[in-house]
């Protein structure tokens, strides 16, 4: 009898395989935004609730509960994780959004071309419509330079208070798709001559994904901006494609 | 007459109890089912016995099953590019060092006698064997079709047997055309190839006869980097898509009126880790996604992407389907992982 219940004990303590779950779905209507966002979470596993954090810390079982869309009116950074009572916890998952300025610019020119297949007549516009990409380069979002670099000029009608430049850019080094060299923000003195105010180089951000540079700019109102996104360059001799231009994509230049 | 109980007996109950105490923390977490509808399933890892060491393996790609019950894999181990295993896992025997790229695999009945078609993509070949390794003969790049500079454009990855004994090859990892050959090897048609239309191809993974309709025979065709079933006649005519969004399709298995697909992810790169398995109807609608999201579909017959939610697997390659509904999952750049088997849930 003994013998009996020790074995029955065992048997329903054993421990069952063990699984964790994937990463929440997130859909974000503007990261880019002027006076609010929403963010959209998903994770169709029955019996799964999904957490989240907006204040950078990893979720966990005890932060708050996803219900429905959030309604988000300032930069923020959102963290999100699957939690099911049959599943070890998910992989944590992650957006940040950014607050712009109200004042977007009015006019948005490219000095040169992004290359051929990029080159749609609303390619500038799109530099500047608040949305981002995916990770797939192909997916609409994003221009691609190989030859040139992307050398902007916006302007405002009225002088804008602005703050911060943000150059949104694409890694995937496997596809030869590689951060900026350097990015240079200039703006117009009271010569009109550029002058150089900001300036950050993108050779660190070789991780794989999508990435945001933030250039803080001298405190002041401007209605003339050149950002200058510049290639990497050939590709590294250690790479595949040696020889050839590594590829720059840009989604958004944003600013605040 | 009640059982003595010793203090002997208690000492080592209590010990043994002790030693087990850790595996407690685990209890009232339930075996889980993946899977929805009617298609449910119950996962074991562990099914397959293979020893690393005798019986190595880097990909595991395709499967398939003899009428005794043997369970054949290709994989692109040269040191043993076939493995046979039993019901249990067992290998039973593996042969193969000649096939680096061994990568589709399809057994076919041919009056009697079963044989294995192994699409091999570095031998730029299908090569067809006996269950026992015996090569009965080769089928090539298709030279005069004029699609293909040289042998080495050609990189097929599956094969399906038509009615009449054809073999239509799918070159998956080359031009992305199908290739229809006569049983003696005489080229027949050629068609889909990477063009962007609807009857293109993108990565045309895999291929299989489906005989659902048994008056309407087609070829479902995995456009995989479209995320894209696509059917066509045996004339090679495109009739319609399936879009399976946020599913990257292997090869389409058709075992009673389903059809079973391995995704070996559900986003680029492809090595995410994301993949699940994908199971569509006689309608060829999705009913169940085990490892992965709830199928839904909108008001206008629109299907939700599909997406990972359980990390049961990394990226699922090949599903084969038991006679019983079972299935087993052989998967790819996985860590040398050996098939799960998943066990039908009434």
């Amino acid at each position: 009898m003994l013998r009996f219940l020790f074995f029955l004990m065992i048997c329903t303590r054993l421990p069952a395989q063990e699984f964790s779950l994937a990463a929440p779905q997130i859909q974000c209507e503007q990261v880019f935004f002027r006076g609010a966002t929403r963010i959209k979470m998903d994770f169709a596993l029955e019996g799964a609730r999904i957490r989240y954090t907006l204040n950078g810390r990893e979720p966990d079982e005890q932060a708050r509960r996803y219900r429905k869309p959030l309604r988000i009116d300032r930069s923020a950074q959102l963290y999100a994780r699957a939690f099911h009572p049959d599943y070890l916890p998910g992989e944590t998952a992650g957006i940040a959004v950014y607050r712009t300025s109200k004042l977007p610019p009015e006019q948005v020119r490219l000095a040169a071309p992004p290359a051929e297949e990029y080159n749609t007549p609303d390619c500038m516009a799109k530099l500047v419509d608040g949305r981002a990409g995916t990770g797939k380069f192909s997916d609409g979002a994003w221009l691609g330079f190989s030859k040139n670099d992307l050398d902007g000029s916006f302007q405002w009608r009225k002088p804008a208070p602005l703050r911060a430049v943000l150059v949104s850019f694409l890694v995937n080094t496997r596809s030869w798709i590689y951060p900026p060299s350097v990015v240079e923000v200039y703006a117009a003195d009271a010569d009109g001559q550029p002058r150089l105010i900001a300036r950050d180089t993108g050779t660190a951000m070789t991780e794989n994904g999508r990435k945001i540079m933030t250039l803080p700019l001298p405190p002041g109102r401007y209605r003339n901006l050149r950002v200058v996104v510049g290639t990497w360059g050939a590709l590294p001799d250690d790479h595949p494609g040696k020889g050839n231009s590594a590829w720059l994509f840009v989604d958004e230049i944003a600013f605040q | 007459m009640p059982e003595a109980f010793s203090r002997r007996t208690f000492s080592k109950t209590m010990i043994t109890l002790g030693a087990l105490a850790p595996l407690g923390r685990l209890s009232g977490r339930q075996e889980p089912v993946i899977g929805h509808g009617d298609y449910r399933y119950r996962v074991d890892t562990r099914w397959c016995r293979a020893d690393p060491v005798r019986h190595p393996v880097k990909d595991c790609h395709e499967l398939a099953l003899d009428r005794r019950g043997l369970l054949y894999m290709t994989t692109n181990d040269t040191r043993n590019n076939i493995l046979v295993m039993n019901k249990d896992g067992v290998v039973a025997h593996a042969w193969g060092t000649e096939y680096p790229g061994a990568h589709g695999l399809t057994l076919h009945d041919e009056n009697g006698t079963e044989f294995l078609y192994i699409a091999d993509y570095e031998r730029h070949a299908v090569i067809k064997t006996t269950l026992d390794g015996r090569v009965v003969r080769e089928f090539g790049w298709p030279a005069d079709s004029g699609k293909y500079p040289d042998a080495t454009a050609f990189k097929p990855t599956e094969t399906a047997i038509g009615p009449d004994g054809s073999v239509f090859i799918a070159d998956g990892y080359g031009r992305d055309f199908i290739v229809q050959y006569d049983a003696d090897g005489r080229l027949l048609n050629i068609f889909g190839g990477k063009d962007g239309t609807p009857s293109g191809l993108a990565n045309a993974h895999g291929i299989a006869l489906d005989t659902r309709d048994p008056d309407n025979p087609v070829l479902l065709v995995s456009s995989r980097a479209e995320n894209t079933l696509k059917i066509f006649d045996l004339a090679g005519k495109w009739l319609r898509s399936v879009p399976l969004p946020g599913a990257f399709i292997c090869r389409p298995v058709v075992q009673g009126k389903a059809v079973y697909f391995a995704v070996l992810i559900s986003r680029e790169p492809w090595d995410s880790g994301s993949g699940y398995l994908c199971i569509l109807d006689e309608n060829n609608r999705v009913v169940s996604v085990p490892g992965g999201s709830i199928p839904h579909y909108d008001g206008q017959g629109g299907l939700a992407t599909l997406y990972q939610t359980v990390k049961v697997f990394r990226h699922p390659h090949d599903v084969l389907v038991d006679p019983d509904g079972n299935l087993f999952v052989a998967q790819w750049n996985a860590g040398g992982i050996y098939p799960y088997r998943l066990t039908r849930v009434p």
